[in-house]
């Protein structure tokens, strides 16, 4: 009897958990779901990919891609590989590897990101960096500066050793 | 069973993810990660077996088959599930236990409202009466 009970229940829960997704494709494969009546405040870490709908106040910080969709709005510092925006956010974005704004993204803030593209529609209030981040991009540029011979008479170019 | 009338959709959490801070709205959680700090939900939550939580929860339903501590308040039922472990206190208006289930703390339970026993407590806040009511006792069995 007992046992009748516990297979019911779990079959009850799993009924439950696919039923009120009625979201994209996409948002499932997704690791990490926020969904819209959801809001945190805090900080946010880990590795895998994370879909944010709801409120979010704190930091986020990312190595896999982050999805902030059109409801989401967003208060404080996101670090990701990947950032694409589609809702509002206020505060700093960093990109290890790319940005991408949808055309109902509203941003207030800085952007710092190796790539970037915008679609036509995108708020953005702010500055962009586009000096590679930190990490892992490829760029064959660096070194052919530091290869190349240093000009006299333009004291800028000792970038490196500061 | 009011199990069917969810308040929004179901959030997930998975394992490589981890959350500090305060949690809250109207939503179903579904965690697989690390979450640290509170956690108050409108609908149910659910800690997978990787899940850890470490947060005073507040939901509907609230499953258990990863690591709890924290108190628990569930509106409806607490399930700890043979994987599951809750280290803090509770206070549910069912609650489950599977063997081999690891409970540590203190249980209490939410009774249908307006059905005072005894006269002396209906006066009391009902959630707060069950720990004065042990206490007297024990004062008046030590006098």
């Amino acid at each position: 009897m007992a046992l009748f009970n516990k297979k019911n229940h779990e079959e009850e829960e799993e009924i439950k958990f696919e039923m009120p997704v009625p979201r994209s494709p996409e948002v499932k494969n997704t690791g990490t779901y926020l969904g819209q009546n959801l809001k945190i405040r805090g900080n946010v870490s880990g590795d895998g990919n994370l879909t944010i709908l709801g409120t979010f106040e704190g930091e986020f910080d990312l190595k896999g891609q982050l999805k902030i969709a059109q409801q989401a709005n967003v208060k404080g510092n996101v670090k990701a590989g990947i950032i694409s925006v589609n809702g509002h956010v206020d505060g700093c974005l960093t990109a290890l590897e790319r940005i991408h704004l949808d055309p109902t993204a509203r941003i207030e803030g800085q952007i710092t990101t190796p790539k970037i593209s915008v679609m036509e529609g995108a708020m953005f209030e702010g500055e962009i960096k586009m000096n590679a981040a930190p990490g892992p991009p490829p760029k064959p540029i660096k070194k052919n500066a530091k290869s190349e011979p240093p000009i006299p008479g333009h004291p800028e170019v000792k970038m490196g050793i500061s | 069973m009011e199990r069917g009338n969810l308040a929004g959709s179901t959030s997930t959490l998975s394992h490589n993810v981890k959350i500090e801070g305060e949690i809250h709205g109207e939503e179903s959680l579904e965690v697989e990660g690390f979450i640290k700090g509170s956690i108050k939900l409108g609908g149910n939550i659910i800690i997978g077996k990787s899940g850890v939580v470490e947060a005073d929860v507040e939901a509907n339903s609230v499953v258990i088959h990863g690591k709890l501590s924290g108190n628990v308040l569930a509106r409806q039922q607490l399930e700890i599930q043979p994987t599951g472990q809750l280290i803090g206190d509770c206070t549910a208006r069912s609650i489950n236990i599977q063997e081999g289930a690891i409970f540590e703390g203190r249980s209490n339970m939410i009774k249908p409202t307006s059905v005072p026993r005894d006269p002396g407590a209906a006066t009391k806040s009902p959630a707060v009466s069950p720990k004065n009511e042990t206490l007297n006792i024990a004062t008046q069995t030590g006098s």
